[in-house]
């Protein structure tokens, strides 16, 4: 019986460490394996082979059967230029110029990782329906707010959630020959606030 | 060496062992789990369709509202795989993911310029001979996925990208 209990306690203590181990294993991962590109972060070989198993377990529960290089780039951004979460209560706009790929596409998602619940039924835009400027570039609006809504409507515009955070992912699908050496400095649009709501 | 350190030690080998495991195992499981789903589908080794994602969309995080997915789960370990299909003029891929998850090929529009296209899938311990009509394609594992992707751009060719989903084949290659 003594022996039961010892073993059950060190049992114990073993999932607990192990549990500890890889709680530090994702906080060490968030902070070394993306790439960091302004406002957006991408893993270098999301999908690729011979990439690490602490990657390959990231992909699997967030982005399940990503591509690996040179296929496709797979951005995500959590905050705006001033480095706050992107909320729901505010309205942002996505600047950019055309990237240099096959196709790009820019989606919203939820704080979930879901497609966000909209009557337009749009979820994104891509290289191909987005409405470019004259110059080339582009905006795109995000907003859940009515009013804004009207406001931006002959504009790109997206819906963003009814609450919480959420982020965006930026796909680009066959890229440039240098894109990947460069994953730090490639041009990506920036995302600013316009105004939050109450 | 002190009887508590040695315990502590095998305490703290043990649950790095342990996390190790999970690390490792993880991605197995998690193909596992959505090819269970296939399984009770039939959807081994024969294609499948999907519509084009959204809001209600669950089966993977971060889908893409830009492609229409369809594809096959497979089995190998017996007989290699025929995968058979028309081809749209917008962007497409027919990648190949492992028991891992890991993405070990992918064929692509800049590879195959015909309008229809026919990959041999092959298991880990095959050794195929060449085909004059059709891709090769071997896999580092008897279990995993083939997803095509069609790029729906501004939806101009959707009608095409539905048939091609429609006109996906994935069987077993008969004796």
């Amino acid at each position: 019986m003594i022996l039961l209990r010892k073993f059950f306690i060190y049992f114990f203590i073993t999932i607990l460490v192990a549990t500890g181990l890889t709680y530090a294993s994702f906080l060490i991962f968030e902070e070394v394996a993306y790439v960091k590109n302004d406002i957006w972060r991408t893993l270098s070989s999301p999908g690729d082979k011979d990439r690490n198993m602490y990657t390959r377990l990231a992909v699997s529960q967030f982005g399940t059967f990503a591509l690996a290089k040179p296929e496709a780039a797979y951005f995500h951004a959590f905050t705006d230029i001033s480095d706050e979460e992107l909320n729901a209560k505010c309205m942002y706009k996505v600047a950019g110029e055309d990237i240099d790929a096959r196709w790009w596409a820019l989606t919203v998602y939820d704080n979930d990782g879901f497609l966000i619940e909209n009557t337009e039924k749009n979820y994104s835009f891509n290289s191909e329906n987005v409405n470019f400027n004259l110059d080339g570039g582009f905006e795109i609006y995000l907003t859940n707010n009515n009013q804004a809504v009207q406001e931006v409507a002959s504009s790109n515009w997206l819906r963003s959630p009814q609450s919480g955070n959420f982020s965006v992912s930026l796909r680009i699908y066959l890229p440039g020959e240098e894109f990947f050496s460069n994953l730090r400095r490639v041009n990506l649009p920036i995302i600013e606030k316009i105004e939050c709501f109450e | 060496m002190n009887r508590y350190l040695k315990k502590g030690l095998i305490v703290l080998i043990t649950a790095f062992v342990l996390h190790i495991v999970f690390i490792i195992s993880f991605p197995y499981a998690k193909l596992w789990y959505i090819s269970k789903n296939w399984e009770s589908q039939n959807m081994i080794n024969s294609a499948f369709s999907r519509d084009i994602p959204n809001s209600n969309s669950r089966e993977v995080i971060r889908p893409s509202a830009d492609l229409l997915y369809s594809g096959c789960g497979f089995d190998v370990t017996y007989k290699p795989l025929i995968i058979t299909s028309s081809l749209p003029e917008s962007y497409w891929s027919m990648s190949f993911f492992s028991s891992n998850t890991d993405n070990f090929s992918t064929i692509n529009e800049n590879m195959q310029k015909n309008s229809e296209i026919k990959i041999y899938l092959f298991g880990p311990e095959s050794e195929p001979a060449m085909v004059e009509d059709g891709i090769i394609v071997v896999s580092p594992s008897n279990k995993g996925l083939m997803l095509f992707r069609q790029f729906i751009g501004n939806s101009s060719n959707l009608d095409d990208l539905y048939r091609n989903q429609e006109a996906l084949e994935c069987s077993l290659i008969e004796n």
